[in-house]
This record gives structure tokens, C-alpha cells and sequence, in this order.
């Protein structure tokens, strides 16, 4: 079956500065790999996780599928046609298609309208006025759970988790095959996080649309996702089943991610890996496996050659992109590792307060 | 932080070059021989073709332009056919008495408008503050030039006080002629200074250094004066750098009222006349001087400014 | 920023809370009210001016020339004996019409140019930025002689040069609040959605930048008059017999050590319009937007 959106060796550049200035400063490149090299496919129905620190480069993939930025080069292709060189007007009919739920639920919505003008936008766009507006809007608030008297309310007048549910029903309001949710849970109350979550997989049961999700949240991962892909620097790490993944993990980044992640079980022992140090800068990439810097396994050969992608004999949709990928066994770790490793600060009980600030601290 | 200077430099003369350009296709875009106004109906053909030779009116416009930036670039803003004197030298010799009546009155509504501007402050939501708030609103949109009539009126006219018209011989006539116009154009700025004074004071006072100098029971005079003043008075200065054109504009119609010599009342009687070398010639210099003080006053005030000056 | 004028705009317009709201707001601002009945007093009286003037403005009497105030005339008679009242009542349409014909021109250039540089390409922007800098390095009034020297003194020169002079400032807010829209997230949205730039540009910025906009213009108004009736003053504005107040206040200048009451007739009609639309504007701006000017 063909997917539904395939994703290419997507590459996408950010200039740092002006031309002038960077004739005055004497920078030769002043830009940015926002995206390197990605490659990923969404089948029908599923949902697939893009999970990263932030400056990470998840958002900035989302935001050259829906056509908000421009690729250097790599494919877009949706539904076996490619999107990515296409112009304003062409992709036009394509983003009928597709949905994009942005970060801030409340700043995504254009203040000066009404609820009913906000939710009923995507119909006047694709000139699809015949439609009976007031009802549209009505089924689409009652589609997300909120009352039919909000449709005359101002975005002022709307909490962060209604103003979700709105741009949640904004979305779906055309019934698109695709819905891109760039931190869905970004900037809502815990309680609120999960009934949007409900709502949305519930959503996605009846209409079977595919959802890419953008977070930093593993528990919405573990929530919402069949698969998952960890970011780094631009670049997927690994990628596989979201189950697969989150019972072992293959690349350290992974592993120090989900040690870090607050386990929803209270009797758990934490399990504290912490990344050292701050994500290195884009405009000054490591050599060698660019996680290396901050790796706790890092060899030699980390600093020197690039690790190509590579997956185990029992899951080839499993891969990742590691000199030293971590076993299956955490016994053999023991072993495998040469280099003194200490672990009494990789397991810490949870009456120990860790020393030093999580790095992948939640926003 | 140079990189940000040399813009503002280049940007000013860009903005300078831009300015002459349209105003030397504005002049010849005009209908009508410029020669043949200044002239006068009575003109013969050879007395017009030898003032556009003079004038540089016989070459193609590009070669005019050319020579009329060269001649800038050494002081030279052309010749005044009337006088038979270079514009430069009669622009310059007016601009003094601009400038001296520009900033006498600047310096006294600053001088009253501080002071005033922390009272205000001070003294906030009183009754006094209330009165004053509506008083200088209406300083500020009075118009100069109605001010300027009235005190001719009154001071000058009527109580025969002060003297009507003229620029003064001696230091204290000088300053005696001054009186009225610098009165004219200064008490808006009064107004203006003090609304701006009292407000950034208030801002500042709300803060917490300021407060914590409160609890050690300091005055509030003392505090005003000490902690806030210096940061307070930061606007105001960067608002009399770009307020200069306004200056300008106002010192146009006083000195015309209070017939005063000057760039103001030079340019007027130019108009009237249709004298072109010496309107564009006012024109000039005063752009020079408006672009200059703005570009240093945003200079400055990026520099000053903590916030802008991590940017640079 | 944006949502501080929020309550000004056409979508509450049509309802009668916020509306209500707003006078109930305004009555309390005494001095907002002062300038309102001033700018309604004004403006009635230029609407209504024939049924108001006692005698013809610009006829010339042979009776009494420079005549202090009488039972007959007002407040007394101009040089050539004509009624200075009703030259002072007549005199309120120039003004009045050359503030609403060069603001509203220079409202809607200026809104178009900032509507491009704001949300068109970078080097666009920059090229209007310079343009727009250019104009505004011109001291007003001179840039205003100069004009007058080359087009001649006529109203038409004088709206032209006010609208020409207000235009950029204009442009210059329309533009910074349309940057300020168009990074913003639900310009972003409206994109993923498929909206177009006109779309975007009509319906999601336009009203957002329609409000600090009107005050902005609502407070140059007296500005405009004082510059219109100081042209006139100096003869380059109206052409004589029109009666215009800067025109009268001229009159008075010259007759000053003979009579002060053309003074008094020509300058006090310029105090209270610039009074008037001064304390309306403030109160206007101090309701809607109280941080306006300060990002100039």
C-alpha cells in the first residue's frame, strides 16, 4: 500500500544573518541545517511521533510539509504526488487535505474573529460556500465538546484548553486525511493535556485520519503514537515502533529521553540518566556521531566517523544511528562497555534529588 | 555595534542624496523657465540665455545633478541671481540667529519643564497634577504662531513692554528681543518635556531600586533627584534630537512674526519671491541638520539603551 | 499590543455592549467631553456656516473699516469692512476640509505603502523604509514652502503637502503592526489552511492595524489645522477673498497696533479647533490604545 505522506531526504537551511553582515564578520556559510537528511513515511490511520529537544528541527519539518517553509532539497510526496515544489496556489489543493494544529492554541487563532468565523475559515478558503455555515460550526463544537453558544465568542474570551479544542475542531473541519499537531499539550494544565489527548485519539478512531504529532512529551508519545522518531541535531537518531522503542531503546539519546521522562508509576525506581551538558549549537556541528558530545558511552570512533543507520535482524523497521548501540540485555552492557562507566550516578533512587538540572526539562 | 554605526551613517546619506535628487527634479519639473521668473517679463533672449548659462540650465539634467552634488561636497549651494552672492554665504549668515533662538528655547522649557515634570510626579493624581495634565496638552497643540501673535499683542503691543521686532545689537538687547519668540516656541515644549518627564519618573519610581531607596526613608525629592532623575531624563533627550524639525518649523513662523532675521523668515521671503537657488538652499542645509540630529540622537539612544545595545 | 484596541473594530461595532461601554468610559473623561462638544461645535457651525453668518464674508462694506465689536458686527470689521464673525465662521470649512481631504488621502496611501512593506519582500520593505525616512527628514513646514514656491500658493498645494508629510508615519505604524501580524501564529494557520495574501491581508490584518491607525490620524487633526491655518498666515495657503482663520489672524497681524480684535477673531477659532480635536484624541487614544505612542 502506498503511503500516505513520504518525507525524503529532507533537507532545510535557515540563514543566520544578512548577507552584509556576514561580509563584515567574514562568515562564508551564514546558515543553518535546521533539517538534515530526513527520511520518514506515514502510512493511512497512523500516527507517527516526532520527539526532540526543542531547536531539534520537529517543528521546522512540520512547517515544510504544510508549505510554511521552503526545502533545499528532498522530496514531499502526499498521496503519490510530490508536494514540495509546488507553488502557493498548486498546493492549495492539497492543504484540503491536511490539517495543521500549531503550538500556541490561543495565538493561532486570529483574535478579530468569532469562533464560528475561526471554525468555518478552512470552508471559505477552499471557496466551499454553499455550505450552511452555523451548522457547520455547531457540528464541529459539538465534534470536540463544547457547547453550540460558543460560536460567538472572541478568542480573548477562551481558556488555553477551549482554544485547543477549537483549533482541534478547526483541523478536523474538512476531514482531512493528515493532521500535524505541533505540541498538542504545549502551554494546558495537566488535567486539561489529557482530556485533549482522549479527544483527539477518540477523533482519530472514528475519522481515521493519519496525525503526525511534534512533541517532547513522551507520555503523549506513549499515549497517541504506533511509531516514534527521536530528533537530534536535525536528524532522526531512531526511529521504530513506539513500543518497540520505549522497551528498548537502541541509541543512548533515546535512553537518556525516556530516563528522563516522569514515570506515571509511583512505585517505580527512578531510572535518571541525565544528558550532560547543553545541546550543541547548529551553526557549529560535532564531528564524528554529532551526539557524541554529551554521550556517556562515547568512544573514540564516536569523535571521528559518522554512524550510518543501522537496525536489528528481528525488526528492520527498527533503526537507529549509533557506533554502540545499547543491548537488549542491560547485563551485557556491563560487558560491551569498555571504557569505566560510572553507574552510580546512572541509577539513582528516588530519594536521591539529582544533582544537576534535567536537560530535557518539559517547557 | 560599528556595523549598526556605518548603516546609520550610510542610511543618512543615502537619505540626504535622495532628498536633494527629488528636490532638484522638483525644481525643474516645474512648468515654466526658472530664468524667465527671475528675470521678469522684460527679459530679452540674450539676457535669459546667459543667466542659464550661468545657471547650468543649458547641460543635460544627469550633468546638472552631478555638478550641483559636486559643488556640495565644497560648500557650494549654488548663486543667488538677486544679490549676486553665493546661497551658501546667505544661508549661513542666517542660520546663527536660527539656531541661537532654537536653543534659548529649548534650554528654558527644559529648564522649567524638569523641575515641573517631577513635581508632577511626585505630586501624582492630586489636584495639581490633574490641572496641569489638561494645561499642557493644550501648550502642546496651541500652535506657535498663535502664541507668538498673542504675546506680540500683549507684551509688545499693548503693554509696550518688550520690544516688537528685530534681533537686538547688544548682548542684552539680544537677549531682550529673545524674550518673546523663545516664549513662543519654548512653551510647548514645556508642556511636552514635562508630560515626558512625569511619566517615565513614575515609571522608574514604580520600580524596585526605587523602592527600596524609599524604605530606607529617604525623601521623595531626594530620591527623585538621586535614583531617578538621571534615568528619567533619557527620553527627553532623545525626543529634543528628533523634536528639531519642529523647532525649525515653529522658528519659521516666529521669526516671521516678530520680524526676526533668520532661516525661517530667509526662506519665506524666498518663496514670495520665487527665488529657487535660496528656498532649495534652506532646504538643504535644514534637512542636513534634521538628518543629523536624528541619526545621532538614534545613535545614542541604541547605545544608551541596554536592551537595543546587545542587538548591535 | 493588539489585543489592548481589540474593542475597537467593526466586528463590535454592530453590538451595542461595547459601544455602551466605550460612552460610559468617555463620559468620565471630563476633559475628552470638553473636546468633543468643542469638535461637534465646530464642525456644526462649518457645516451650517451660511445659516450661522450675519453678513456676507467676503463682501466688502463701504461702512466702518477695522470697527471694534458692535450690536451690527460681532466682532467688528476687517480692513476692507467686512464682518470679521462671519469671515471667522466661514473660515472654519478650509481648514476643516483640508484636514479631512489630506488625512484621509494621506490614510489611505499610507496604509496600502505599509500594508506592502510590511508584509511584502524584504528588499521592498527596506526600499519604502528609505522612502518613507526621506520624507519625514524634511522640516515640515519648510518642505512645505518649497513645495508652495514651485506649485504656488492654493489650498490644493497645501493638502497636498500635508498629506504628502503624514503619509509615511502612517505607512511607518501600518507597517510595524502588519511585521508584528505576520510572524505572528495565526498568520501562520491561516497559511497552512491555503488562505492567500490578499485573504490575509484583508480579513486578518487589516482590522488589527484599522484601529491604532484611525487614532493616530484622529490625533493629527489639530496638527493639520495649525499647519493649514500657518500657511495661510504667511499667504501661501487660500487665495484672498476666501475667508480662512489663519487668513484673518494675517489680517490682524498686520492691523495690530490699530485694533487687536482681528487678532483675537483670527486666533481664537485656531485655539479651540486644536484644543478641541486635542482633548477628543487624547481621550480616544487613553480608551482604546494608551500604549500608541509610544512605539513611534
Amino acid at each position: 500500500m502506498n503511503p500516505l505522506l513520504r518525507v525524503k531526504d529532507l533537507h532545510v537551511r535557515f540563514r543566520t544573518m544578512g548577507p552584509l553582515k556576514a561580509l563584515a564578520t567574514g562568515t562564508k556559510d551564514p546558515f543553518i541545517d535546521a533539517v538534515c537528511g530526513v527520511s520518514f513515511e506515514i502510512r493511512k490511520g497512523e500516527t507517527l511521533a516526532l520527539v526532540g529537544e526543542s531547536g531539534s528541527g520537529k517543528s521546522t519539518i512540520a512547517r515544510t510539509i504544510i508549505g510554511l517553509q521552503r526545502a533545499v532539497s528532498g522530496s514531499i510526496t502526499f498521496d503519490g504526488q510530490e508536494i514540495e515544489d509546488l507553488s502557493r496556489t498548486e498546493r492549495k489543493p492539497y492543504l484540503r487535505r491536511m490539517a495543521m494544529m500549531f503550538q500556541d492554541p490561543l495565538g493561532s487563532l486570529s483574535p478579530r474573529l468569532t469562533v464560528q468565523s475561526l471554525l468555518t475559515e478552512p470552508f471559505r478558503i477552499h471557496g466551499l460556500k454553499d455550505c450552511d455555515v452555523g451548522g457547520e460550526a455547531k457540528r464541529l463544537l459539538r465534534m470536540v465538546g463544547l457547547p453550540a453558544d460558543f460560536a460567538r465568542r472572541y478568542p480573548h474570551q477562551l481558556s488555553g484548553g477551549q482554544a485547543r479544542r477549537i483549533g482541534i475542531a478547526r483541523a478536523l473541519a474538512l476531514n482531512p486525511d493528515l493532521i500535524i499537531a505541533d505540541e498538542p499539550t504545549a502551554g494546558l494544565d495537566v488535567s486539561v493535556q489529557g482530556e485533549v489527548l482522549n479527544l483527539l485519539a477518540r477523533l482519530q478512531d472514528e475519522l481515521g485520519m493519519a496525525v503526525l504529532i511534534i512533541t517532547h512529551n513522551l507520555n503523549v508519545v506513549r499515549h497517541m503514537a504506533d511509531r516514534m522518531a527521536i530528533m537530534y541535531l536535525g536528524r532522526f537518531v531512531e526511529v521504530g515502533s513506539t513500543e518497540r522503542i520505549f522497551d528498548q531503546p537502541r541509541h543512548p539519546y533515546t535512553e537518556a529521553l525516556l530516563a528522563a521522562n516522569p514515570e506515571p508509576d509511583p512505585d517505580a525506581v527512578l531510572n535518571r540518566i541525565e544528558v550532560r551538558g547543553e545541546m550543541p549549537s547548529l551553526l557549529r556541528r560535532p564531528s564524528g556521531c554529532e551526539f557524541h558530545t554529551r554521550c556517556r558511552y562515547a568512544q573514540d570512533i564516536c569523535g571521528r566517523v559518522f554512524p550510518e543507520p543501522s537496525s536489528t535482524p528481528d525488526d528492520t523497521e527498527h533503526s537507529f544511528r549509533c557506533h554502540l548501540p545499547l543491548e537488549r540485555d542491560p547485563a551485557t552492557l556491563f560487558e560491551r562497555r569498555l571504557s569505566p562507566v560510572d553507574f552510580t550516578s546512572r541509577i539513582t533512587s528516588r530519594h536521591r534529588p539529582s544533582a544537576s538540572p534535567r536537560s530535557v526539562a518539559p517547557k | 555595534m560599528w556595523l549598526y554605526l556605518g548603516k546609520r551613517i550610510v542610511l543618512a546619506i543615502a537619505i540626504i542624496a535622495i532628498a536633494v535628487t527629488l528636490l532638484f527634479l522638483m525644481i525643474r519639473a516645474v512648468p515654466g523657465d526658472p530664468a524667465a521668473v527671475l528675470l521678469g517679463p522684460r527679459a530679452t533672449l540674450e539676457m535669459k540665455a546667459q543667466l542659464h548659462q550661468q545657471m547650468g540650465l543649458d547641460k543635460p539634467l544627469v550633468v546638472q545633478i552631478v555638478a550641483f552634488f559636486g559643488g556640495l561636497l565644497h560648500g557650494d549651494l549654488g548663486f543667488d541671481v538677486f544679490s549676486q552672492r553665493p546661497v551658501a554665504d546667505i544661508v549661513f549668515e542666517q542660520l546663527p540667529y536660527t539656531i541661537e533662538l532654537i536653543l534659548v528655547s529649548i534650554f528654558w522649557a527644559v529648564m522649567i519643564a524638569v523641575p515641573l515634570g517631577c513635581y508632577l510626579a511626585i505630586r501624582r493624581n492630586s489636584l495639581v497634577d490633574q490641572v496641569a495634565s489638561v494645561v499642557t496638552v493644550a501648550t502642546i497643540a496651541i500652535p506657535s504662531f498663535v502664541v507668538a501673535v498673542y504675546v506680540l499683542l500683549i507684551f509688545a503691543v499693548t503693554l509696550r513692554w518688550l520690544p516688537a521686532i528685530g534681533a537686538g545689537n547688544n548682548f542684552r538687547d539680544v537677549l531682550i528681543h529673545l524674550i518673546l519668540p523663545a516664549f513662543a516656541i519654548g512653551i510647548g515644549w514645556v508642556g511636552y518635556i514635562s508630560r515626558l518627564v512625569r511619566a517615565s519618573m513614575l515609571e522608574i519610581l514604580g520600580e524596585n531600586h526605587v523602592r527600596m531607596a524609599r524604605s530606607f526613608g529617604l525623601s521623595e525629592w531626594r530620591i527623585v533627584a538621586r535614583y531617578a532623575l538621571p534615568l528619567a531624563i533619557l527620553p527627553t533627550v532623545t525626543i529634543i534630537g528628533v523634536g528639531i524639525a519642529w523647532l525649525l518649523s515653529s522658528a519659521v513662523f516666529v521669526e516671521v512674526v516678530f520680524a526676526r532675521p533668520g532661516i525661517g523668515a530667509l526662506i519665506v521671503s524666498a518663496v514670495n519671491t520665487r527665488n529657487y537657488p535660496i528656498v532649495m538652499g534652506v532646504v538643504l542645509v535644514t534637512t542636513f541638520l534634521i538628518v543629523t540630529a536624528t541619526t545621532l540622537s538614534d545613535v545614542a539612544n541604541a547605545f544608551l539603551d541596554p536592551r537595543t545595545r546587545e542587538k548591535l | 499590543m493588539v489585543i489592548v484596541s481589540s474593542r475597537l473594530g467593526p466586528n463590535d461595532a454592530a453590538e451595542a455592549g461595547p459601544f455602551g461601554a466605550f460612552l460610559r468610559q468617555f463620559r468620565k473623561n471630563r476633559v475628552g467631553v470638553v473636546g468633543a462638544v468643542l469638535v461637534i461645535l465646530i464642525v456644526a457651525s462649518a457645516i451650517f456656516a451660511p445659516f450661522v453668518v450675519t453678513h456676507d464674508p467676503t463682501r466688502i462694506m463701504v461702512g466702518p473699516r477695522l470697527a471694534p465689536p458692535s450690536l451690527d458686527f460681532i466682532l467688528g470689521t476687517d480692513q476692507l469692512g467686512r464682518d470679521t464673525f462671519s469671515r471667522a465662521i466661514m473660515g472654519s470649512r478650509i481648514p476643516l476640509l483640508a484636514a479631512s481631504v489630506s488625512l484621509s488621502s494621506a490614510l489611505a496611501v499610507g496604509l496600502v505603502l505599509g500594508l506592502i512593506a510590511g508584509f511584502g519582500p524584504r528588499w521592498l520593505d527596506n526600499l519604502l523604509l528609505l522612502v518613507f525616512d526621506t520624507i519625514r527628514s524634511f522640516p515640515s513646514i519648510i518642505f512645505a514652502l518649497a513645495m508652495i514656491a514651485l506649485l504656488g500658493p492654493s489650498l490644493a498645494s497645501v493638502i497636498l503637502v500635508i498629506a504628502t508629510t503624514s503619509m509615511p508615519i502612517y505607512a511607518r505604524v501600518v507597517r510595524t503592526q502588519t511585521e508584528a501580524q505576520r510572524s505572528s501564529e495565526y498568520i501562520a494557520a491561516e497559511r497552512s489552511m491555503g488562505a492567500g495574501t490578499t485573504r490575509i491581508l484583508a480579513v486578518h490584518i487589516l482590522p488589527n492595524v484599522l484601529g491604532p491607525l484611525m487614532i493616530l490620524v484622529s490625533m493629527d487633526v489639530p496638527a493639520v489645522i495649525a499647519v493649514e491655518a500657518g500657511l495661510s498666515f504667511l499667504g501661501m495657503g487660500v487665495r484672498p477673498p476666501t475667508p480662512d482663520w489663519g487668513a484673518i489672524l494675517n489680517d490682524g497681524y498686520n492691523y495690530i497696533d490699530r485694533t487687536p480684535w482681528l487678532v483675537i477673531a483670527g486666533g481664537i477659532p485656531i485655539v479651540l479647533a486644536t484644543l478641541g480635536f486635542t482633548f477628543l484624541g487624547e481621550a480616544l487614544r487613553d480608551i482604546f490604545d494608551p500604549k500608541l505612542r509610544k512605539d513611534l
